[in-house]
């Protein structure tokens, strides 16, 4: 098992002067038990404390993940399958009324001591750390946190965890970021259910009054673990939009490793993470990884693969929409052409056509370096019945042959 | 460990056999079936691994002598000895009641407060009568309740733990339920159930442990170790008024932390009396089932709809001031019915208990034509005889309606007498 | 092989400000030329605000609906891209089929993009008059909708025949219903609402107390004195309706 991790302030944050409020960490010790932590401290002037929120938060996390694996009745995971535990409030939805079993009960043990600690931790530091955020704080946000009731909301933040033993592995999660696995055959999934509460700029919070119940968490027990799990906090999702990008840039570091080892991918993304972060939402951003080296090179070709099927789905996306807007505009050009309608959505099919040209351009290229990487310099370059170039010519002869 | 599959016929002790249908659910010891039993629909519970021939006997026993009350779902009949194992036939829980553990989690929570105070009158009044019958419970947990969050209405599973006061059952309980002399080795009665009884009824009423606070919660893993610390040798209540180091904490423990304050000043009184170290220690103190009963029963009496949020609330009778614990505005209470000791408010669309059973004697409304004109309704079966401040008498028959004045006097029955105040 | 090989970022993020237009029969004429001249002014400054901002470009999408609702375009499209189609006016206001329609449009599997790639869409509904369908059920499947949920929603009411309980329920709050009384009034509001609402919908929140919907209410509220013919609807005193003795 290796591990890796890295957290940098956004570009919004650096052009105001406020600090990185995103907390992660890594850790594999020579138990072979890997954990990685990311945590996010909400950006609002409420939470102006919410960066040492997170690494309280983290903080705590790794010494009672520590206590709980060395108590833990390690038989309770022995066998069990992938289990997703979805949040209290997701079960009531789902009509999941089925009884905890023990090790759920565990957790939940975990999870409540968690957030009890955390508690203790901000307050300490509450105490030793007077109010002095005067000047850019909101009096109604001094006062909060000067009346001695409320001080969480100061430090709320989000955690998530993913923990790998020699025979069993779980993650848990609170809040918005996203877990995200590989398992040997390079397919992903976010093992940790969702939580339908985090959506937006919404998300639940470690500062919740019903925090115990917002966790969500998985585990397995059966042998089978993750090839490489990543965790990265929202600056990571808003910077990809689909989720589809985020796993393809995750696919990418995968494939890095297994070229170049970690030293390389390091240096990569503690180039490029800021980078991302100019020329997309200028978030805070934090990863966290933990992999299998052992795996890596066996995994590589299936990395590859799996971005060839997704280049592939792309492709056929981009050919349907050309073919569709053909279509279309076949079909326009036989209304009466005097029409406004017909004029305006005649104007769309063109300009469809011509972007969907562009486009497929641009895949069949990454098509083809990805192709080449696989097979070697004498892989066969892509090519369909759509093609890549609009072809004036054939189109007006096809319409000829139909009419 | 034998499972059994769709069809297969199980001989009953007393004759005749039940046919397996399907899995309905698995626990720790057994697994239970849906069962075919002449045309009727029952449920099976099957031993993974038998237990001995005491414990067969005793389920005999229980089912020779029937339920103490209709809260049971107790065992009807027992299969002979089979494949290795055995069993005992109960009736089907039906669909609308949810495991207590929902509660708990509030994944499911009581429509009213009317039902939350019916469910503690049924659970009381079913160990009562447990404990007429000389038994005692053994195994008492959260998954042992099945509650209709609609009204109230409890089902007591898993009786085959019962047994003769004295006996041990040999199956052990969660040490979350048990009293701390059981923790610590004790054999269960009716003393350790009393105990509980409280921790099962702050958890009703709380939806919190009584002894899972700060202390509890700073472990990252229960041990067994921890857990006979915390529920036995050092069990401390978190709202203890001399030791303040278990409070609830938030994000955790939120249901006490808003409950607490607002629910009526004597259950608060109650619970630190039960879980004082006093009454941890001394077992033949803890308060009996009839004055849980009684104090449920006063806690119901000051239960009123809050006039301008239309929420329930509970009203404190010695406050002269009432506020709703809802929206915080202020509640009107000009008459009261004096009933014995117990004093009714007598407020607009408020049920009246006269009795400890769940179902309301009367109720009050307010006139459809005049809303400042309040009427009690007759809910009973009886004719009450009403004697008017001026000396008239009047009879209410069942479903009548009577004006609430101050002065009247109510015959309710022989043994039940109110004056409206 | 480096890490930007490959890999797709989302510099911008989206904003779709959907139009929701009655076009039943009392919409013909005066009413219905002013909503297709105020749309089709609006969009070159929903452009101009998309082309400026980092944060956010600005996608549109246009709902009529009478008797039946269709929708302009079968996708969003780029406040820069987008021609409006003048919209005619016949027959009956299917109000609650809007309402479904607009819910299945609010979904990944419809207009919407990943959550992480989008800010809530601003929703501006148009309408002179009450509902002839089942607003209530298509209401209801709208109010379980997240992206409703978390939207800025602002009706104008035109004229005094519009049924602005109706609006109310479909805003969350009287506040953002604003009602306009001459053709002027529309043109301006029309334009006043759409620029808002996008201005404020396409801009990273800065997590404070006012909601996003608050804020174009507030700002359009200031902007509404300034216009002769429009006006704030003024809140009703429930509980005067509400029967003292049920």
């Amino acid at each position: 098992m290796r591990c890796f991790n890295f957290h940098c302030q956004g570009e919004s944050h650096k052009a105001i002067d406020k600090v990185c409020q995103d907390y992660s960490y890594s850790n594999v010790d020579e138990n072979g038990v890997a954990i990685a932590i990311v945590c996010d401290g909400h950006g609002g002037n409420r939470y102006f404390r919410s960066d040492v929120g997170a690494k309280l938060a983290a903080e705590v996390t790794e010494r009672n993940v520590r206590i709980f694996l060395d108590e833990v009745d390690a038989a309770l995971f022995a066998g069990q399958p992938y289990t997703p535990k979805s949040a209290i409030q997701t079960e009531i939805e789902d009509g999941d009324f089925k009884k905890e079993n023990q090790l759920e009960k565990a957790f939940r043990q975990l999870f409540a001591s968690i957030i009890s600690c955390w508690y203790e931790k901000i307050k300490e530091h509450a105490a030793s750390h007077p109010l002095t955020e005067k000047s850019a704080v909101e009096q109604k946000y001094q006062d909060e946190f000067t009346s001695g009731g409320v001080i969480e909301k100061t430090y709320g933040c989000t955690l998530m965890a993913y923990v790998c033993t020699p025979t069993y592995w779980f993650a848990f999660h609170l809040g918005d970021g996203k877990c995200i696995s590989f398992d040997n055959d390079a397919n992903w999934k976010e093992p940790i259910p969702w939580d339908d509460r985090c959506f937006l700029n919404k998300t639940t919070s470690l500062c919740d009054s019903d925090a115990i119940n917002e966790f969500r968490y998985c585990y397995e027990g059966d042998g089978n673990f993750p090839i490489i799990t990543f965790l990265g906090s929202d600056g990571m999702d808003d910077s990809f939009g689909e989720e589809s990008n985020l796993v393809n840039f995750y696919v990418q570091v995968a494939k890095l490793i297994a070229t170049s080892g970690i030293d390389g991918v390091e240096k990569d993304i503690v180039d490029t993470l800021p980078q991302w972060s100019n020329i997309g939402t200028q978030h805070d951003m934090s990863i966290a990884f933990i992999y299998d080296e052992k795996r890596m090179d066996e995994a590589y070709p299936k990395f590859i693969q799996w971005q060839i099927a997704t280049t592939k789905s792309k492709i056929h996306a981009v050919n349907n929409k050309i073919l569709g807007a053909i279509e279309e505009r076949k079909k326009l050009s036989k209304s009466p052409q005097e029409s406004q309608k017909v004029q305006i959505e005649l104007q769309y099919a063109q300009t469809a056509i011509e972007k969907g040209y562009i486009q497929k351009q641009q895949l069949v290229k990454a098509m083809n370096s990805l192709l080449k990487e696989l097979r070697g310099e004498d892989f066969e370059p892509y090519s369909d019945e759509v093609g890549t170039e609009y072809n004036t010519n054939e189109n007006t002869n096809n319409e000829e042959c139909l009419n | 460990m034998t499972e059994l599959i769709k069809g297969t016929k199980v001989t009953l002790l007393n004759g005749g056999f039940v046919t397996i249908n399907r899995e309905l659910g698995r626990g720790g010891q057994g697994i239970v079936y849906l069962v075919d039993h002449n045309g009727k629909q029952k449920a099976l519970k099957w031993y993974l691994n038998a237990p001995d021939q005491n414990f067969y006997n005793n389920l005999n026993a229980n089912i020779i002598n029937g339920a103490p009350s209709n809260a049971f779902l107790w065992p009807e009949a027992i299969t002979e000895k089979q494949k290795g194992s055995y069993g005992y036939v109960m009736a089907l829980r039906p669909q609308n009641y949810f495991e207590f553990g929902n509660y708990l989690l509030a994944k499911k929570s009581f429509k009213s407060f009317t039902a939350m105070m019916a469910a503690a009158m049924k659970i009381c009044n079913g160990f009562m009568m447990l404990h007429r019958f000389g038994y005692s419970y053994q195994d008492l947990n959260d998954g042992n309740f099945f509650i209709d969050p609609t009204n109230g209405d409890v089902l007591i599973c898993d009786n085959d733990n019962v047994m003769p006061q004295g006996e041990k059952s040999g199956i052990m309980g969660k040490a979350r339920y048990m009293a701390p002399e059981i923790v610590a080795g004790g054999i269960p009665d009716k003393y350790s159930d009393r105990f509980s009884l409280s921790v099962i009824l702050f958890m009703l009423f709380y939806a919190n442990h009584p002894f899972e606070g700060a202390k509890v919660v700073a472990c990252p893993c229960m041990t067994e170790s921890y857990e006979k610390k915390f529920y036995g040798s050092e069990a401390l209540f978190i709202y203890n008024p001399c030791d303040k180091s278990n409070l609830p904490v938030k994000g955790i423990h939120q249901n006490v932390i808003r409950r607490w304050p607002v629910f009526p000043q004597k259950l608060r009184d109650t619970f630190i009396q039960e879980f004082s170290e006093e009454m941890l220690k001394n077992p033949t103190k803890r308060m009996i089932e009839q004055s849980w009963e009684k104090l449920i029963a006063s806690l119901r009496d000051t239960l009123v709809i809050c006039p301008h949020c239309g929420e329930e609330t509970f009203i404190e009778e010695s406050d002269a001031e009432h506020q709703c614990i809802n929206c915080g505005k202020s509640i009107p209470v000009a008459n009261f019915l004096q009933l014995g000791s117990r004093t009714l408010p007598l407020t607009n669309k408020t049920q009246l208990y006269l009795d400890y059973d769940n179902t309301p004697d009367a109720r009050v409304a307010a006139h459809p034509q005049d809303s400042s004109l309040l009427l009690i309704q007759n809910l009973s079966q009886d004719t009450w005889t009403a004697e008017t401040p001026s000396g008239k008498v009047k009879s209410v028959a069942p479903k009548e309606l009577m004006p609430v004045k101050p002065g009247i006097k109510i015959s309710f029955s022989s043994t039940c007498k109110g004056e409206i105040k | 092989m480096s890490l930007l090989d490959e890999t797709v970022s989302v510099p911008r993020r989206t904003m779709t400000l959907f139009f929701v237009i009655d076009t039943s029969g009392s919409m013909a004429g005066s009413k219905i030329g002013a909503v297709n001249d105020a749309v089709v002014n609006v969009l070159p400054m929903l452009e101009e605000i998309s082309a400026e901002n980092p944060d956010a470009e600005i996608k549109v999408a246009a709902l009529e609906f009478s008797t039946t609702c269709n929708w302009l375009y079968n996708e969003p499209k780029l406040a820069s891209e987008f021609v409006w189609q003048d919209v005619q006016a016949t027959a009956l206001t299917s109000l609650g089929a809007a309402c479904k329609e607009l819910s299945s449009k609010l979904s990944r599997s419809g207009f919407m993009q990943s959550a992480s790639g989008s800010f809530a869409p601003a929703i501006i509904l148009l309408s002179d008059g009450a509902p002839t369908d089942d607003f209530d059920s298509g209401l209801a499947m709208l109010k379980n909708n997240n992206w409703f949920k978390a939207a800025i929603k602002v009706a104008v009411a035109i004229g005094e025949d519009a049924d602005k309980d109706v609006l109310t329920k479909f805003t969350g709050t009287s506040e953002a219903v604003f009602t306009v009384h001459n053709i002027d009034a529309l043109k301006q509001i029309i334009r006043i609402v759409a620029v808002t609402s996008s201005q404020i919908g396409s801009k990273s929140s800065t997590a404070g107390d006012t909601t996003k919907q608050d804020q174009v209410v507030a700002e359009v509220k200031n902007a509404v004195d300034n216009i002769d013919g429009a006006e704030v609807a003024t809140s009703v005193d429930a509980s005067a309706y509400t029967d003292d003795w049920d």
